[in-house]
């Protein structure tokens, strides 16, 4: 095995479920998800000897997979669909704490592209904000405020849905 | 630092830990508390993102490539056995293609000048949407060669290409892909206004055409190294 493939190899080794994860809950849907993340990595194969920093790489491939789902929505909404069923059943078997994840979860769909994205870069890809920055060409004081609403709005949504779920108990 | 402004951080990042908000969780018994909610809510948010990744997905990956790979070789084994027949009946044809080759150089010049509408062009392209004109006819840029202000198929010697003009410091410069061109080594073109040069690539050629030498020979590099093939 040549030096390119054992890094390919490594690379999808340690990045697919995140770049999976990522695709998915931008797009909400597994199947395309799926397919997305295929391309970005025949994308990555084809452009490996470009990649100098292998401590880049999870932000290269990220960067990679956004073009790719800028380009399959360049003409659709990205914000129309919900959760795929079977996502939704895998979620309810998740071990740690059901009901709270469901309702985060839940409270993770409805929160709107502007905040879910630059959450998702922070949280799954371990961008940071000056990286969210240029990833989403906007300034880190837009950042900062996206996160700040993000979670603030999550939290309120977490809150909401727990106190419809305790008295529907 | 005020509380305020520290809570501020540590809602937009629970894991903020620079030496002035360590300094104030220091020195502030409630925005320590603070902070520890925030993380315990972190580990909870990162728990709820953690989906099931479909089973066999990096195996499928390798798969869909190691059957690109092959298909490639095949590819590749297929042009080499079509090459061998090629140079056996190129040999007697070669005078007639250097001509053919001559006549490239004109057909460039003639198609530039016949749309000159384009070189005022400001359509502003962005590199997804000019790789989506390439991918057409089998090739990407897998790098920004700069602004560019148009892209478009065009016909030159009843073949489809790609013609593009790109932006430079001084003059535009067009860019004319000709994947069915095929040339044999870069010639240079000379003309009254316009100046250039035509590259063999991988599949067909490259025209580079523009009114100064500096800035065709700055956009042929950066196609050089930024333009692949499927």
């Amino acid at each position: 095995m040549d030096n390119k493939q054992r890094q390919f190899e490594a690379l999808v080794g340690a990045y697919a479920a995140d770049l999976h994860r990522y695709a998915y809950w931008l797009c909400r849907q597994r199947e395309l998800a799926e397919d997305l993340v295929q391309e970005t990595f025949m994308r990555a194969w084809k452009s490996l000897d470009s990649l100098q920093d292998y401590t880049a790489a999870k932000s290269w491939l990220i960067t990679i997979l956004r073009r790719e789902m800028a380009r399959h929505f360049e003409r659709r909404q990205l914000d129309l669909t919900s959760l795929d069923d079977d996502v939704i059943d895998r979620i309810a078997t998740d071990s740690s704490d059901p009901s709270d994840l469901m309702l985060l979860r839940q409270a993770m769909e409805n929160l709107p592209l502007e905040y879910r994205e630059p959450l998702l870069l922070q949280v799954i890809g371990g961008f940071s904000c000056d990286e969210i920055a240029t990833e989403l060409g906007i300034k880190p004081g837009a950042v900062m405020t996206r996160l700040f609403r993000a979670r603030q709005k999550l939290r309120a949504s977490f809150d909401v849905e727990q106190t419809i779920d305790s008295s529907k108990g | 630092m005020e509380c305020l402004e520290v809570r501020r951080l540590l809602t937009a990042n629970p894991n903020q830990r620079d030496d002035v908000t360590v300094m104030h969780l220091h020195d502030c018994k409630t925005c320590a508390v603070f902070s520890q909610q925030m993380r315990q809510e972190e580990r909870l948010l990162e728990r709820a993102l953690q989906l099931e990744v479909p089973d066999g997905l990096a195996e499928r990956i390798l798969l869909n490539q190691s059957t690109a790979i092959r298909t490639r070789r095949r590819h590749r084994f297929g042009l080499a056995i079509a090459a061998t027949v090629v140079l056996s009946v190129g040999i007697t044809i070669g005078l007639l293609r250097s001509g053919m080759e001559d006549g490239l150089q004109g057909a460039v010049i003639a198609h530039v000048k016949a749309e000159p509408e384009h070189l005022s062009s400001q359509q502003h392209v962005s590199l997804s949407n000019l790789n989506d004109l390439m991918m057409k006819y089998g090739a990407e840029l897998t790098g920004s060669v700069g602004t560019v202000n148009y892209a478009g198929s065009c016909v030159i010697r009843r073949s489809e290409g790609v013609h593009l003009v790109i932006e430079t410091a001084d003059h535009p410069v067009t860019v004319l892909y000709m994947p069915d061109e095929t040339l044999s080594h870069r010639q240079a073109i000379v003309d009254k206004k316009f100046q250039g040069v035509i590259l063999p690539t991988e599949k067909g050629s490259v025209a580079i055409v523009g009114q100064d030498d500096s800035s065709v020979q700055v956009i042929a590099q950066r196609f050089e190294s930024a333009l692949h093939y499927f």
